[in-house]
């Protein structure tokens, strides 16, 4: 049941009604949530329910624990024995495969095969993204941040919390759990901006990151040397904007539920593609994994407080390992090791710095874009000899068109959408929200039904496979 | 927090549901079939109350959308069974005005002792017609079994073969393809709305005739096609009856390419987005070579459809359908090869010339 099928048509609504007949009681309220978040998260496969009550259990036991224990030593072993279970059900159910794969060439030298190792676990849905929640809370608590929750059912919620689950952004201790201690703040107001945001993001998925697949991209990754230099550069930009619609409108989504039950979620994006380095680029995209590896992988490696050399190396392993969080392949690492040595080698006293020149910023921006859409390519493709083939495409396919013009506007509209102003946008909001609610439920009933037309497959969100 | 606070999802829902209601009243006034005012029918539909009366199936102890028989059959009696989709089933015509019980009387015409067992169910494709025989024929007991298949299945093919979603990091891409993919009761609730029904029919097939469309189904598509017709006649003669295969026509052939009706496209496109009309056509055209050869191949008679009323629009009321008077020509075709009309052969004498052959 993803946001955009049909089962959340139904489920939304009802868990809507069920909270606000629980919504003052706390513990209904809660137990509630659980309930809803559960139901979500299982409708994908129930088995994997208890891979989140396992990761809830632990890391709910570990940091009790951690906060009792005063040896440091003592306390640095829990903190172990929760990264170890984390990362271990990460390994198992997302890595496993891929070092056995891996090691194939290295054992077929010694004469074995060891293929019959693998599983056929399929992957839990959202499993990089709730460990990663939970990992940030016992760490958080080793570090002495006031983070402890002490109440089982509160720690259950920010576990599995439904809006932002299986796709994140992953939410911090600190940043939520506070806010379960409150009543939720529920307005009429509130639920008129969540919805907005809601169909923002509907809107994102829907009208602009599937139809760029279904249109194009999709066909062209799929048989690059079907198509000219033309097309396979148009597409590469398409999915540029593809994912990011994809995954921010995935983010958008969440953020609107959340505000809708009446609480907060981080930003996990902001524009960008503007970005004029691609050191900004990090603290504009996928915002809640960037900062978390800042925070608990790059800050541990020793981070900006050691030798140069050493800083380097250390952007280079959290890049690599953030790469690899996208996925159990060669060219997600690819991917990391790609913005890793463009972090080193492009790593300015400037960066950040807004030029009052508009043709420096523009230029900075230009460059720093292409070099990210360079970086798609080895995202998007799935071996080498797909990237192969595109790369020799670009050089050697002439300059005819296969796409249609719904396709060239879809993709106009995303730059448009990106472009614009966020200040523009939120005059347009308020002056949307001086409407009457029947024509505001009016716009958002005909918009629902026009995302039944646009819907010809209805893929999954993308970021749900990391 | 109280109900109030729901009211935007209230208005939304009203809405919805105004909206429903009222396309549903205009489908009603058209004859279309809707939630609330008629569904579609089908072999394996539950008797409606009353039906068990009607001359016609399905009921509960017939599963066939054609005239009732009784199981036991009488000596010198034929049998002979339709293996189709919706061009057989339609469920838009009484079932006697259908080309199975269209043939079932110009055989009888002819003077033949003869039933045909109309088993076409909308939607379904060559080797659930194999499984529909093998639940149904030692019961039933065919002598002929007469094959009209072709769009149901260049959609499946084209649906697996040209998707083009190339995954991502494979294993995890397996998954998340599932994400979205089961068709539980609430996909079909929302896809049985006269909202979802129009709208698919309006956007969804203008947004699919803007893919990139591929021209033809290609060599697999081909052999995919060979190997469901060659399953469909082992399944046949495992029951003891002769297959009979046709040929498959369309309302549009090649010399129509270059004036093709712009609402036959889009409802090509509603229901498959990922071949062109130009495609549609050459994979029409190259799996009826394929039906030719494996008739040949295997000395079953094949009856050429296609020839008789390919390229006609009057005979159809979109790409694949018959109108009326499609129905009628088709149950002549068929007729004039099954009983070798022309020569003024006997029933089913044809037919097993066509066997020896």
């Amino acid at each position: 049941m993803s946001f955009n099928s049909s089962e959340f048509l139904f489920f939304f609504p009802l868990v809507l009604v069920a909270y606000t007949l629980t919504f003052h009681r706390e513990r209904w309220r809660e137990v509630m949530l659980i309930l809803a978040s559960y139901l979500f998260y299982m409708s994908w496969n129930w088995r994997y329910a208890g891979l989140l009550v396992f990761a809830t259990v632990v890391d709910y036991s570990v940091g009790r624990l951690i906060v009792q224990e005063s040896r440091p030593g003592v306390r640095r072993i829990i903190l172990i024995a929760s990264l170890c279970s984390n990362l271990g059900m990460l390994c198992v159910f997302k890595y496993y495969n891929f070092f056995v794969e891996l090691s194939g060439p290295i054992t077929t030298i010694f004469g074995l095969d060891v293929s019959f190792l693998k599983h056929e676990l399929l992957l839990p849905i959202g499993i990089s993204f709730y460990t990663f929640q939970t990992m940030s809370y016992t760490i958080d608590l080793y570090r002495g941040e006031k983070v402890l929750e002490k109440d089982f059912l509160k720690f259950a919620v920010f576990v599995s919390f439904f809006p932002q689950l299986v796709a994140g952004p992953i939410v911090r201790a600190r940043h939520f759990l506070p806010q379960l201690h409150r009543i939720p703040a529920v307005s009429q107001d509130r639920i008129q901006d969540g919805l907005l945001l809601v169909f923002r993001g509907l809107f994102k998925k829907i009208a602009i990151a599937d139809l760029l697949g279904l249109l194009a991209v999709d066909k062209v990754f799929a048989n690059p040397a079907a198509f000219s230099s033309w097309d396979l550069m148009i597409a590469l930009y398409a999915y540029t904007f593809q994912i990011y619609n994809d995954f921010s409108g995935y983010s958008d989504i969440a953020i609107g539920l959340a505000r809708i039950l009446g609480f907060d979620l981080p930003q996990n994006f902001n524009r960008p593609y503007l970005s004029q380095s691609v050191r900004e680029f990090w603290t504009r995209w996928h915002i809640s994994l960037s900062t978390w590896l800042r925070d608990y992988l790059y800050i541990s490696l020793g981070g900006n407080r050691v030798p140069r050399w050493r800083m380097r190396v250390n952007i280079m392993i959290t890049m690599l390992l953030g790469g690899l969080w996208h996925g159990a392949a060669l060219h997600f690492i690819a991917w990391g090791a790609y913005h890793g040595f463009l972090l080193m080698l492009f790593r300015r006293k400037d960066d950040g710095v807004i030029s009052s020149e508009w043709w420096v910023t523009l230029r900075r921006q230009v460059v720093c874009f292409h070099l990210i859409v360079l970086g798609w390519l080895l995202f998007r493709v799935q071996d080498l000899p797909n990237l192969v083939q595109y790369v020799e495409g670009l050089a050697k396919n002439g300059m005819g068109t296969q796409f249609h013009g719904l396709f060239y506007m879809i993709l106009g509209l995303a730059i448009v959408l990106h472009i614009v102003p966020i200040e523009r946008w939120k005059k347009i909001e308020t002056q949307f929200f001086r409407l009457p609610v029947s024509v505001q439920a009016g716009a958002y009933a005909i918009l629902l039904v026009l995302y039944c037309g646009f819907t010809l497959e209805s893929p999954a969100f993308i970021y749900f496979q990391f | 927090m109280n109900l109030v606070c729901l009211k935007l999802f209230f208005w939304i829902a009203c809405f919805l549901i105004v909206g429903e209601l009222g396309l549903e009243v205009r489908a009603k006034q058209r004859g279309w079939e809707s939630i609330l005012f008629g569904l579609t029918t089908s072999v394996q539909s539950v008797p409606q109350q009353g039906q068990e009366d009607s001359e016609f199936g399905p009921t509960a102890n017939f599963p066939f959308r054609s005239r009732v028989i009784p199981l036991e059959r009488k000596s010198g009696n034929h049998r002979y069974w339709v293996a189709s989709s919706s061009h057989a089933e339609d469920i838009y015509l009484p079932p006697s005005m259908t080309f199975p019980d269209i043939l079932e009387r110009l055989l009888k015409e002819a003077g033949g002792d003869v039933a045909v067992l109309n088993a076409s169910r909308a939607g379904i494709d060559i080797p659930e017609n194999g499984n529909d025989l093998k639940r149904w024929g030692e019961q039933w007991r065919p002598d002929i079994v007469i094959l009209y298949q072709m769009s149901m299945t260049i959609s499946s093919i084209a649906k697996r073969t040209l998707a083009g979603t190339r995954a991502q990091g494979a294993p995890a891409l397996n998954h998340a393809a599932k994400a979205v993919g089961p068709i539980t009761w609430v996909n079909r609730l929302v896809e049985m709305t006269t909202i979802y029904a129009n709208v698919k029919g309006q956007i969804s097939a203008r947004i699919g005739a803007n893919r990139v469309l591929a021209n033809d189904l290609g060599l697999q598509g081909e052999q995919e096609f060979s190997a469901m017709l060659q399953d469909f006649i082992d399944i046949t003669r495992a029951t003891g009856s002769v297959p009979v295969l046709t040929t498959f026509a369309t309302s549009n052939t090649r010399k129509h390419l270059a004036v093709f009706p712009k609402d036959i496209a889009l409802g090509l496109f509603k229901y498959s987005s990922f071949l062109s009309v130009e495609g549609w056509v050459t994979s029409v055209e190259r799996l009826n070579a394929v039906i030719r050869r494996v008739a040949a191949q295997e000395g079953i008679m094949l009856i050429d459809v296609e020839g008789a009323v390919a390229g006609r629009p009057e005979f159809f009321r979109d790409f694949v359908h018959f109108t009326p008077a499609g129905h009628d020509a088709v149950a002549r075709t068929m007729r004039d090869a099954l009983t070798g009309h022309e020569r003024g052969e006997p029933v089913l004498s044809a037919v097993q010339r066509g066997a020896v052959q």
